[in-house]
């Protein structure tokens, strides 16, 4: 009853690796179904995002998992056995479960703290479940990795300030005007960088864009991404003061915006602001701009700055975060090593021990001093011989079951069913010993 | 007060450089008629003349009424005269709003410094009457400030450019309010602050149009030619000249309150009478009646302080009595007499207030009384009134958007708003994106 | 116990929480902690409650709604200033705010507990109905003149560091912060030397009524408001350059416009204030305006917030220019409510502290 989990990500293998690694719907299920034929494991769920490839296994045995894992996933995607030897880790137990929690937390993220992983891993997880490829070990640990994804993000400050320029332009510019939507924006110059900025600006609800470029027919393309509207490079004067964001990425040697427009612009706009974002190098937008009243200017490398300072924070932030995760593995740990079958067997020998020490003082008791040493020997045995009689047959069950899949429902029961709670980690770590 | 008559004209474009030609004419006095300039030098002159002459037989007596009120005011028209004959554009510049705005300025400024210079009597307690320029400060005015004549000139330049500015813009805000103009050329609704077209909407565009400014509380009217004009607001312009109005009654009432009334200290000892100042009235003091509280110090008594004083009031004409009251601070004696002219008008009496009291060396009290005519209170109310009404259609301005069909079937919108033009230019962008997602669902449709 | 010691305790308690919250709300602008503000809100509850139970019990012992003294009616006016906040607060994200604001209501109402005079009847000329009318109007236009300064106040500040990129502000705010301690520590120590005199600013400054033990007072005074605001401001810049600080801040438009609303809604209460004192002068003393300081200086507040809408309204201001004269208007309404009973002289009864 082992948790083992298998990877590649953005750290151990490189781009072209990780595209051929990476398993759609259908890989994910072949790669379980795979798996799951093999006796020696009873539970699989497969993680894939662009950075990085998983498998979740619980094996009867660590050296099963790993193998069949890897086998697995070189069979499913056809790569070399030997290219994903090197590039992967392999995490067991609790080093496991940890990995799984900092991946939830973000920690182990391309961008330290970026929201979207969270969903990915609900979605790995559901496909997973409604496939009936986990049981009780991995829905607890995904859903409580779910968890402990929530609390990462919520009780830090970890995915709070951006650190991407174009998504610490967006949020300056609502530093400006608190809510982008309906807000219009210009493009100035159709870039690359342009376009993600814009793409971003209209993910926060910035519905009208105005895309202005030295050749019409480029902004025209532009515009129909973002359902704009193109306008000649002349008309610039004119179309200013109607955008409440400028974005301005153009290839052009000189200055395209100067302070003098900028202030015609923004007295036509009776004072209300304009926030320009220059993302071009050499720039495009005179740094007098900044100065004009109402205007705001940031350059890349302003944006850089304070992306820089955002990530600085991030770092401190996940130090916080570690903390977290450490005490939610110890959590988890907890629970599992109750599921294993010697604690529960000792706990359940432990009690009936305590039932039948108790009763018998009672009865000895009720008799006085009628009763001879030897009397009291033979009624010792014979409460021992039922006590032990009745859990023989429990017990080699519970051994059994333990290693067949779904054997911790034996398990749940019978602490459920007996009220054994909490084993004592001492005999946590013997158990560990005893199954390896 | 405001430019906006001008600005802001509804007329379209062409009508508009008409009237900027006109007032752009007669730029310098030589471009006036020389028997104009004549005229308006012989005014100044004479204005100058009396000026200086009333200011010599003022300042000559001792024992003249206080005429300072009548000084500022020849003043200010001396200085606009000689202003006016000397080129200056006085109509222009009493209709001009960055007047009011730098005499308002002006004004705060100089009460601020009242209130740091000790005024009335409170200067012979301060170290300025040892400074040896004293008595110069003293002669113009810088302890009686608000009393002052160039004080007084400076409130009564602010009342002429109100009234000024009232009389220009009420022909304009009763017709915007009574009789507003729905029909309007195309190039008027092109050149508002707030325009927008939509190619090809027509008619139909129109009547979306109508549903969508309706849905923002507008009020429609259409012309029969199909031009509407949607306005909200209404009366904001005419609140407006209640607001400037209300100055002006406010400064009239303050005027007729200090040149036909009187305000006048009374000190009357207990159980006697005395003349009323101005009147044939006599008053007499039936009795001074004071109750004390003790002022504590923890459980010790230190003193006492008065918790309510009053006096029982008659008043006699002739040995006639005519009203009898006993007065306390917040509760006067009011009395209006048929032989006041101005009573009906101004609905004024004289009042009898309880001012204050104090112990005569002899013993016993004196209760000292406020008598006070202020006939121009009702203006000053009625100022009072029109202020609030006024300060309230700061909130409300009046918004108008008119739109139509042109002949090429292009539905065109143009706005304007007389305050807050931010937000107005919001509401039309708002408009104008609703129209747009409008038709434009009907074409794709 | 009789009630007015009960008043007292219950006052104390209530400076006291104010001065913990609005240290709350300052520590939530540096560690941007929502534990904070939760925690400093939910005291500023507390503190209002005790602080209604306070004047309510002040007005029973007294008999007439607590307005007739200087104690009195800076108690109101805190009570009002976290109330407004309290409600702005619920509708816009105004928390950061409460930074200057919460300091100020603690300001106000420990000011006001220095002159605390036992419960009084009220002075002949303040028995009318016209008393609960004029002051409870002026004392809500005054409450809401300081949400539009604190508003105001944090406008200047999030676009003087969005302009700078957030770099390099805490010589700014040590500077700024050092010389606002330096001036306010001066006026502690006068205050201290020559505590409430009323006499003409001029007078006070050219006649000789300080002693040399008066200097040092007032010269340690500025010195410890200095290092206080040397201390305040770099913290305050620390936290700056972190973009944290900045993200607490609300966005310039919401700062832009509940500092407009503020004002939009408080000067028609300050012009019905003025007018209501109007009327009641008049049935007092039988003129409605007689150029006292209160009532200049008040005009002076109407004019200087006139012109604020006029500017806005019909000139299109708005953002700094517009926050600058909103936190400038504070500064009148302080004078025309403080500064005029503190300095000047004149007929509102409670010019003279305790009177």
């Amino acid at each position: 009853m082992h948790l083992a989990v298998l990877g590649i990500n953005h750290k151990t293998a490189p781009v072209e690796l990780r595209e051929k690694v990476a398993l759609d719907e259908e890989k994910c299920g072949s790669l379980s179904s795979h798996l799951l034929d093999n006796d020696g494991i009873s539970e699989v769920v497969s993680l894939s995002t662009c950075n990085r490839t998983e498998v979740y296994v619980v094996a009867s045995r660590p050296e099963i998992g790993r193998r069949e894992a890897m086998a697995a996933l070189a069979h499913i995607t056809t790569v070399d056995l030997s290219d994903l030897e090197d590039c992967t880790y392999y995490h067991e137990g609790e080093s496991a479960v940890g990995h799984l929690y900092r991946v939830a937390g973000s920690l182990d993220s391309l961008v330290v703290g970026e929201a979207q992983i969270m969903g990915q891993i609900k979605a790995a997880f559901h496909s997973a479940h409604e496939r009936e490829s986990t049981s009780v070990l991995l829905n607890r640990l995904f859903r409580h990795a779910l968890e402990v994804g929530k609390r990462v993000r919520t009780e830090t400050r970890i995915g709070e300030n951006p650190v991407s320029v174009s998504s610490v332009a967006v949020e300056m510019a609502r530093k400006v005007f608190d809510e982008l939507e309906g807000r219009t924006a210009l493009l100035l110059g159709a870039g690359k960088m342009g376009e993600l900025t814009a793409t971003h600006l209209a993910g926060h609800g910035v519905t009208s864009f105005i895309v202005i470029n030295r050749t019409f027919a480029r902004a025209e393309e532009m515009a129909e991404k973002f359902n704009g509207r193109a306008v000649h490079f002349e008309d610039l004067s004119d179309y200013l003061p109607m955008a409440d964001i400028v974005i301005s990425s153009t290839g052009a040697p000189h200055y395209v915006l100067r302070k003098g427009e900028v202030e015609r612009a923004i007295r036509k706009r009776h004072n209300r602001p304009i926030f320009f974002i220059d993302i071009a190098v050499p720039r495009d937008i005179d740094p007098g701009v900044n100065d004009v009243y109402n205007a705001f200017l940031y350059d890349i490398d302003d944006l850089n700055d304070v992306a820089g300072t955002n990530a600085a924070q991030r770092e401190k932030e996940a130090r916080k975060a570690e903390d977290i995760i450490e005490a939610e593995v110890g959590n988890f740990i907890h629970w599992l090593s109750s599921l294993d079958v010697v604690p529960t067997i000792t706990a359940l020998r432990e009690m009936a021990e305590q039932i039948k020490d108790g009763e018998l003082q009672k009865a000895i008791a009720r008799f006085d001093a009628e009763l001879t040493e030897k009397d009291i020997n033979r009624i010792e045995a014979l409460a021992s011989g039922i006590v032990n009689k009745m859990l023989h047959q429990p017990t080699i069950e519970l051994k059994r079951a333990a290693n067949e899949r779904g054997g911790y429902l034996y398990v749940e029961s019978m602490r459920r069913l007996f009220k054994l709670n909490g084993t004592k980690k001492k005999e946590r770590l013997k158990s560990e010993h005893l199954e390896d | 007060m405001s430019p906006e008559a001008i600005t802001e004209s509804e007329l379209s474009s062409e009508k508009a450089a008409v009237i900027t030609e006109n007032t752009g004419s007669d730029k310098s006095f030589f471009g006036k008629s020389a028997s104009d300039f004549v005229i308006l030098l012989i005014t100044a002159v004479t204005m100058l003349v009396l000026d200086i002459v009333l200011s010599i037989s003022y300042y000559r007596s001792s024992s003249a009424p206080d005429l300072r009120w009548l000084l500022a005011l020849v003043d200010i028209v001396t200085v606009l005269c000689i202003f006016g004959t000397f080129g200056g554009r006085v109509k222009h510049m009493l209709l001009s709003m960055k007047l009011a705005l730098t005499l308002l300025f002006v004004i705060l400024i100089l009460a601020i410094v009242g209130t740091i210079l000790p005024q009335g009597e409170n200067v012979a307690n301060s170290t300025w009457v040892s400074n040896p320029l004293y008595g110069f400060y003293n002669h113009i005015g810088l302890f009686d400030m608000y009393n002052s004549r160039w004080f007084l000139a400076i409130l009564y330049l602010l009342g002429f450019n109100i009234s000024f500015c009232i009389i220009d813009r009420l022909p304009t805000s009763f017709r915007r309010a009574l009789k507003p103009r729905i029909e309007v050329k195309d190039i008027f609704i092109r050149k508002c602050p707030a325009a927008a077209a939509f190619e090809g909407a027509g008619e139909q565009g129109v009547a979306q149009a109508k549903d969508i400014i309706k849905s923002h509380h507008y009020h429609l009217r259409t012309a029969e030619s199909g031009s509407v004009l949607a306005e909200k607001g209404r009366w904001s312009g005419l609140a407006s000249i209640a607001f400037h109005l209300s100055f002006l009654l406010i400064g009239l009432g303050a005027i007729l309150s200090t040149t036909l009334g009187f305000d006048q200290r009374l000190d009357i000892p207990d159980g006697k009478a005395a003349p009323v100042p101005n009147t044939e009235l006599r008053v007499l003091n039936h009795g001074f009646n004071m109750e004390t509280v003790p002022v504590k110090d923890g459980d010790r008594i230190t003193g006492y302080r008065p918790s309510l004083y009053s006096s029982d009031l008659e008043l006699t004409q002739n040995g006639d009595s005519l009203a009898r009251k006993t007065i306390t601070v917040n509760d006067p004696l009011r009395y209006s007499s048929s032989n006041w002219l101005l009573t009906l008008i101004t609905s004024t009496k004289v009042n009898f207030h309880q001012s204050s009291y104090y112990q005569s060396p002899s013993g016993g009290y004196v209760s000292v009384l406020q008598v006070t005519y202020t006939p121009g209170k009702s203006l000053i109310y009625v100022g009072f009134g029109l202020m609030m009404i006024g300060i309230c259609s700061i909130y409300f301005p009046h918004r108008r958007i008119w739109f139509k069909a042109d002949e090429n079937g292009e539905l065109i919108l143009g706005g304007r708003s007389n305050r807050s033009r931010v937000s107005f230019q919001g509401e039309f962008d708002r408009i104008e994106a609703e129209l747009r997602l409008t038709l434009g669902k009907q074409e794709a449709g | 116990m009789d009630v007015s010691t009960i008043e007292q305790i219950l006052i104390v308690a209530t400076v006291i929480t104010y001065l913990v919250s609005g240290s709350i709300y300052i520590w939530f602008l540096i560690s941007r902690s929502d534990k904070a503000v939760r925690l400093a809100t939910m005291l500023l509850y507390l503190a209002l409650l005790t602080h209604t139970v306070a004047l309510g019990l002040r007005w029973a012992d007294s008999g007439h709604a607590p307005m007739a003294n200087l104690y009195e009616s800076l108690s109101l006016f805190g009570w009002g200033i976290v109330f407004f906040f309290l409600i702005a607060q619920r509708f816009y994200p105004v928390q950061a705010a409460g930074a200057v604001v919460v300091p100020t209501a603690f300001l106000v109402t420990s000011v006001g507990y220095v002159f605390y005079t036992g419960p009084e009847p009220l002075a002949p000329a303040l028995q009318s109905y016209w008393l609960w009318v004029h002051v409870t109007i002026a004392m809500l236009s005054y409450g809401l003149f300081a949400l539009s300064f604190g508003a105001g106040f944090f406008y200047i500040v999030q676009e003087y560091l969005l302009k700078k990129h957030y770099k390099n502000v805490m010589y700014t705010f040590v500077l700024l912060l050092s010389t606002l301690g330096l001036v306010l520590g001066l006026w502690a120590g006068s205050k201290l030397a020559n505590p409430a005199k009323v006499m003409d600013p001029v007078t006070r400054l050219t006649s000789n009524v300080y002693a040399a033990s008066d200097y040092i007072k007032i010269i340690g005074g500025g010195v410890v408001g200095l290092l206080i605001g040397m201390v305040l401001g770099y913290f305050a810049g620390k936290g700056g350059s972190k973009p944290g600080f900045a993200k607490r801040l609300p966005s310039l438009d919401v700062l832009d416009e509940v500092s407009y609303r503020g004002i939009a809604f408080g000067f028609p209460l300050l012009t019905i204030g003025i007018i209501t004192g109007a009327i009641w002068a008049d049935q007092a003393w039988g003129r409605w305006w007689g150029w006292d300081p209160k009532e200049t200086w008040s005009l002076i507040t109407w004019l200087f917030y006139g012109g604020y809408l006029h500017t806005r309204l019909t000139m299109g201001w708005r953002g700094r220019h517009s926050a600058i004269l909103a936190v400038i208007g504070l500064i009148m309404v302080l004078i025309t409510y403080l500064g005029v009973n503190l300095f000047l002289s004149g007929l509102h009864s409670y010019a003279a502290p305790g009177g």
